[in-house]
């Protein structure tokens, strides 16, 4: 069931339930109070009645006021004595005339100045020790019937007396159709509110379930703009930032995927050149009959590019690795990095004629060392390889600087074109690829130091000027005097 | 199937609304049922109903259940009685009787009483407090004539007291009582009670009311054709405008 019809009967049901429940409350208990009031002034009727009873019975026990003789008086049954006093009394109270009836303990009627048909069935009912009224309709008219007990001389009799509340029933019914008719109308109206209501509710909801199929279908573009109600505002902003969070993870996606591409496409490319030179010459081994210096030189040919294929697996492979890998860093005097280092490079510049100038402030370093030393060596490499005249120079400066430690690299070889800057960490890209392969390099250094940085949750920057040589910096956060 | 199932679902909850709206109609009936014949009974002292003769009323009290009544006081009930002429010719004899004996204190004794007596309308009527029953007060209420001169009289049947009492000669033989001081105090002597010097004069009527033991007024009032005298409380004299 739609979510609309909900609404609406939901609301329909609990508005006539609680409609309904409080009328009948509030009409019934006005009746009861109505039906109550009526009795405790019929039983006040019935005590003025017993009263007046009494006195005159009294009275006419030691009075000869109601027989002629003695002999009369003396010779008369309790019940001849009460019809006597009754039949000669007639009893006023503000409301008029009193009409009364009085029944035997049997039931059976001895005076009735009541002019309707009514049973008294329910007299028998009534015990010595108590009082009963009972609601009685006799043609259309309905009568309070009250009942108390008279005890005279042992015998047992009862006062009947009887109240018309044929208005409380007519008022009940006019109540009864007045709350008819009030349903039929509110019924009607709150129909038509409550389907307005409903399809106002549940309109955004519709715009938000339209925009999710069009999402669902690829235009990510789409976005809804409710402006209902709070909670639904709210769902449409979250929909809107879900929808742009999906399609900026749909475009790094792509991003990623064109990247992989380009990967995939790079590493085919550095592999088939090295492999193209290689069959090249193991073809004309094979199809010639070379002299020695031509069969060396083919030998190697294949060989040089044999290396370079195994370096390039290799650091393709620290690349994979690198992606998967945590690292555990440990706290490392800058001296004890450093020195090792300086040993390990400077025999390269010395060959490259190149000046090597190291300088670290002393301090202690969160890093893994040795992923740490292929970020350097590979950055100084990458320096020596930047360098093409004779008066290369190369510096290692190690700095804190606001509570990090900075690596600086440079060098005054050629430097870097300012657009070439953002590909640099690439794999595969080199700056100048003929003269990079010339020196054995196969485009992956600087994203293995990338890789590393990453992990370290370093920064790598760097700071190139063209023709004039290129710094590059490594940011160690944290780091202790 | 599922359209099906989703209408049917529709109409059953459209006729649930419905039968909610009407469900008071058959409530309504089923307890009307169970009112209509069903006897409400409950606990009855009789010993709390029964009514004690044997307490006096004053005077004040009687008289204050008779005004009471006629102010239209919900808790005064009356019990008219009725009776046969010889009843009627026994209240009689007692109220000739009292009215000689107003006579013989020097009240009215212009009144030529003869023994003819014609009775025009009497009444005998219980005046009943409903909250008080102990309190109660039987009044023989009397419209008569004799040799012309007709008398108004309300007699206490238990005392034979005359409460109120008006006359008027027919023969057109002047009644000229003119001292009404000494009226009064001949009527507070029958009544035996001590009369005051608080006076309350009705502009109106010119009626006099006299206070008497402090809690009833005397108010006696003749002219040339006319003369009555009644007892009202204190505290519904005090009421009256003056």
């Amino acid at each position: 069931m739609k979510l609309f019809w909900k609404i609406f009967y939901s609301t329909m049901i609990v508005s006539v339930s609680c409609f309904s429940i409080g009328s009948y409350i509030l009409i019934d208990s006005a009746f009861q109070d109505s039906i109550k009031r009526e009795a405790t002034s019929v039983f006040e009727e019935n005590d003025i009645l017993r009263y007046s009873l009494q006195k005159e019975l009294r009275e006419a026990s030691v009075s000869d006021f109601y027989f002629a003789d003695e002999k009369n008086k003396e010779s008369a049954s309790n019940e001849e004595l009460l019809i006597t006093v009754a039949s000669s009394l007639t009893i006023y109270e503000s409301g008029g005339e009193l009409t009364f009836r009085i029944s035997n303990q049997d039931g059976d009627i001895v005076y009735d100045n009541f002019n309707e048909d009514l049973s008294n069935d329910a007299v028998t009912q009534v015990s010595n020790q108590s009082k009963g009224y009972q609601v009685k309709n006799v043609n259309g008219k309905y009568f309070l019937h009250a009942m108390t007990p008279l005890q005279l001389h042992g015998d047992l009799f009862y006062i009947e007396n009887f109240r018309e509340i044929s208005d409380i029933f007519a008022s009940k019914n006019d109540q009864w159709t007045m709350y008819m008719y009030i349903t039929l109308l509110m019924i009607g109206i709150g129909a038509i509110v409550m389907l307005v209501t409903a399809w106002l509710l549940t309109k955004p909801i519709y715009k938000l379930s339209k925009a999710t199929k069009q999402i669902a279908k690829g235009n990510f573009e789409e976005r809804t703009i409710v402006s209902s109600y709070v909670e639904v505002e709210e769902l449409s902003r979250n929909f809107n930032f879900m929808a742009e969070h999906i399609e900026e993870m749909i475009s790094q996606l792509k991003e990623a995927n064109q990247r992989q591409e380009t990967f995939i496409g790079s590493i085919s490319h550095e592999l088939k050149t090295p492999l193209t030179t290689m069959i090249g010459y193991a073809d004309m081994l094979r199809s010639k009959k070379l002299d020695s210096e031509q069969t060396f030189m083919a030998a190697n040919y294949i060989f040089q590019e044999g290396k370079r294929i195994e370096e390039l697996t290799m650091k393709l492979l620290d690349l994979l690795v690198l992606k998967k890998r945590d690292i555990e860093t440990k706290p490392i005097k800058t001296t004890a990095f450093f020195s090792p280092l300086q040993q390990y490079m400077e025999p390269i510049f010395e060959k490259a004629n190149i000046d090597f100038y190291v300088e670290a402030e002393e301090a202690m370093i969160l890093i893994e060392p040795d992923l740490m030393r292929t970020v350097c060596t590979n950055l100084l490499d990458n320096a020596r390889k930047a360098i093409d005249h004779d008066h290369g120079e190369i510096t290692l400066h190690g700095f804190i600087h606001q509570n990090d430690y900075h690596i600086r690299i440079c060098d005054n070889g050629k430097g870097i074109q300012a657009v070439e800057m953002g590909k640099i960490t690439d794999a595969f890209y080199m700056v100048d690829q003929s003269r990079a392969r010339v020196q054995g390099s196969v485009g992956l250094g600087l994203a293995i130091c990338s890789e590393i940085i990453h992990l370290h949750k370093a920064e790598l920057t760097f700071d190139s000027e063209f023709g004039k040589g290129t710094c590059v910096t490594v940011i160690i956060k944290g780091v202790k005097r | 199937m599922k359209k099906k199932k989703i209408h049917l679902t529709n109409i059953l909850l459209a006729i649930i609304g419905v039968s909610i709206a009407f469900l008071p109609f058959i409530l309504k009936n089923v307890q009307e049922e169970r009112l209509l014949n069903h006897i409400f009974v409950s606990d009855f002292q009789t010993e709390e109903k029964q009514v004690n003769d044997n307490q006096t009323t004053s005077i004040e009290e009687k008289l204050k259940l008779i005004v009471n009544h006629y102010d239209g006081n919900e808790n005064i009930a009356i019990i008219e009685k009725s009776n046969d002429e010889t009843k009627r010719a026994e209240y009689l004899s007692k109220g000739i009787n009292e009215i000689k004996e107003l006579q013989n204190k020097g009240l009215f004794p212009q009144i030529d009483m003869q023994p003819e007596f014609t009775i025009i309308n009497s009444n005998i009527k219980t005046f009943l407090n409903t909250q008080h029953p102990q309190h109660t007060v039987t009044i023989w209420e009397a419209f008569f004539s004799t040799n012309g001169v007709e008398i108004n009289i309300s007699m206490d049947t238990q005392t034979n007291k005359i409460y109120e009492y008006r006359v008027s000669p027919n023969n057109n033989k002047p009644l000229s009582i003119t001292d009404h001081d000494q009226t009064t105090t001949k009527l507070a002597n029958y009544f035996n009670v001590k009369v005051s010097e608080k006076k309350l004069i009705d502009k109106r009527t010119e009626k006099i009311y006299t206070l008497a033991d402090e809690d009833v007024f005397i108010s006696f009032f003749s002219d040339r054709y006319f003369a009555s005298f009644y007892l009202i409380p204190a505290f519904e004299a005090e009421k009256r405008p003056f």
